[in-house]
């Protein structure tokens, strides 16, 4: 027994020996090669020479044109709209993909739902936050959810915008969610489904309406361009809020359970 | 004067948070560096004259992104039993290898 | 040299250093930080472009698109992620698995 114990280290030990003289050779392989891309990345780019710079003079009728002061905003929205229509629906794809792959269970959604070999413990004694964290949740999201609000709102003229508001609403999701994880069972999924989906169906419909309006596709009608913006920017930062917190529960609610949580 | 003795330090802690967050034996560590990262980060858009950019990384790359990753690493240790310690223990017993 | 030269191979270090630890590192979690921090430099790089050298002349488009970036990789990180852990539910069961047999013999 011991004999098979001190033969068996040994040859672990061996094996580690080779592992490591290996992994030691590959790592310089890999740093030297890395770091003859990087002086050659740092060549070709301090060789280019800085491009005439576009001066904000020069844009400043483009940006009036596109119904927002806010430069960025207006790039955003209005002259790459495609772009953040996409990127919207990459996020909408992603929190698609995650709830096809996992499924939590809603009364602790902190951990997955489906492995019968791992019991999981609860995460949280007792069934409420404790006093501090409730206080704080309490006056923090509130708060939060304003802040968010007048982010969106202020992406018009100056920083900020649908993606700082809604982060800024995923972390008020994420908070709430950490300080009372039980309380998402009572939240109707479907409601949940109708949050994410709203931004990109308010973005696909007001660019398929402009071309009611004689435009192409998202191209808003002259006048009054601000106040579609103004309702896309919405509609977004509320679904890239809601997704980032189901993209933190890390699957759906399962419907099984979300039945059964007051009888077994 | 300030400003660009800032700039330096940004220019020198960013690569050096970013070797550190992957070379800590620790993975709560690392993830702990990258939220401390993401905050340099937002402060380096700041110095770029890019607020909105500052805003988004802020919010996203420090706070969603850490806490997506801590929640991971929850469910993940929950399911590798113990891997943190299974590699401090092996460190360990390498040490004690190499004093022996 | 100026400062955005700085800002340059300060972003170029972060990509290297992201590319290192993603092919070098074997733990799941640590290949997607690496990604993220290759991500980081890469917005660095962009951001340093659009940058005017007296800061007043600034050109608007790679900030729209490295928000645009910001929030996509969050979401790759995201979902990355829940691949991770369900790979990792499943070779636990499997192992579970080869264990119970084991223990049977």
């Amino acid at each position: 027994m011991n004999g098979g114990l001190t033969g068996m280290k040994k040859r672990k030990q061996s094996m580690k020996g080779k592992f490591k003289r290996k992994d030691w050779q590959f790592a310089t392989l890999t740093s030297l090669l890395i770091a003859t891309l990087v002086t050659f990345l740092c060549w070709a780019i301090l060789k280019e020479p800085p491009g005439e710079d576009l001066t904000a003079e020069a844009l400043a009728p483009l940006f009036v044109q596109s119904g927002v002061t806010s430069p960025v905003t207006a790039i955003l929205l209005n002259f790459r709209g495609y772009d953040t229509l996409l990127e919207v629906m990459v996020l909408f794809l992603a929190g698609l993909g995650i709830w096809s792959q996992a499924t939590v269970d809603p009364t602790n959604p902190l951990v997955f739902s489906s492995p019968a070999t791992h019991p999981t413990k609860p995460n949280f004694h007792g069934p409420g936050p404790e006093l501090i964290l409730a206080t704080l949740v309490r006056i923090l999201i509130p708060l939060m959810v304003l802040v968010a609000g007048y982010l969106t709102w202020a992406g018009g003229f100056q920083a900020g915008g649908a993606f700082q508001g809604g982060a800024l609403l995923g972390g008020a999701g994420i908070l709430l969610i950490l300080a009372e994880p039980q309380r998402i069972s009572t939240i109707p999924p479907a409601l949940i489904r109708f949050g994410i989906v709203l931004g990109p169906a308010i973005f696909l419909l007001v660019g398929v309406s402009c071309f009611g309006y004689g435009g192409n596709f998202l191209q808003y009608p002259q006048p009054g361009a601000g106040s579609w913006l103004l309702l896309i920017e919405f509609g977004a930062a509320i679904s890239i809020g809601i997704t980032l917190t189901t993209l933190f529960v890390g699957g759906r609610p399962d419907p099984k359970r979300l039945k059964g949580t007051d009888q077994p | 004067m300030i400003l660009i003795l800032f700039d330096f330090v940004l220019i020198i802690t960013l690569p050096l948070l970013g070797w550190a967050v992957l070379a800590t034996e620790d993975i709560f560590k690392a993830v702990v560096l990258f939220v401390s990262f993401g905050l340099l980060m937002s402060l380096a858009w700041v110095r770029l004259n890019a607020p909105d950019v500052a805003l988004a990384e802020a919010a996203i790359g420090a706070g969603v992104t850490g806490a997506l990753f801590l929640s991971a690493l929850n469910k993940l240790e929950r399911s590798v039993k113990h891997e943190r310690r299974i590699n401090r223990d092996e460190e360990k017993e390498a040490i004690n290898e190499r004093e022996i | 040299m100026t400062i955005t030269t700085g800002y340059i191979i300060s972003a170029l270090l972060l990509f290297g250093i992201g590319m290192n630890g993603l092919m070098t590192c074997s733990h799941q979690l640590r290949k997607i930080l690496a990604v993220n921090l290759m991500a980081s430099g890469v917005f660095l790089i962009l951001i340093v472009t659009g940058f005017g050298t007296d800061g007043s002349a600034i050109d608007h488009v790679p900030h729209a698109m490295v928000l645009t970036g910001i929030v996509i990789s969050v979401s790759t990180t995201a979902l990355a992620l829940t691949l991770a852990c369900r790979i990792q539910q499943r070779l636990n069961r499997s192992a579970d698995e080869t264990a119970e047999g084991n223990d049977d013999d």
